[in-house]
């Protein structure tokens, strides 16, 4: 069994 | 029963490279909850989604019912099926809000 960590959005960054 | 879907309009592709970093990082015991495994790009903003974040996204294909995709990592984790279902839901919600997935 794998160690667990919550479902997240991590960072967001502008393409350009 | 909510049968998410992702929003067309994104592109996304899975980084075999970090998610099997992820999985040895995980095997060694360490923590993987910062580190993003699928990367989106949705109106030229780009997004990365951690280990199970990715793996909730992956299974929104439209067809398996939120309790489908937390079955399916269930058997995966090291979670109570309760807590994860939580956490799923929660997660999928803030996707449907963000317009990243539509309720399939």
């Amino acid at each position: 069994m794998k160690k667990y960590a919550k479902p997240r959005v991590i960072g967001s960054s502008n393409v350009h | 029963m909510k049968k998410p879907l992702r929003n067309q309009e994104i592109v996304w592709r899975i980084e075999k490279r970090r998610q099997s970093e992820a999985l040895d990082a995980l095997e060694a015991g360490r923590d993987v909850d910062e580190l993003g495994t699928v990367t989106l790009i949705q109106a030229g903003v780009m997004h990365q989604l951690n280990l199970v974040g990715g793996m909730v996204w992956e299974r929104c294909d439209g067809h398996r019912t939120v309790e489908d995709i937390v079955d399916d990592l269930a058997g995966e984790f090291d979670v109570e099926r309760g807590v994860l279902k939580n956490d799923v839901e929660i997660f999928i919600n803030d996707l449907l809000q963000k317009g990243w997935l539509t309720d399939g």
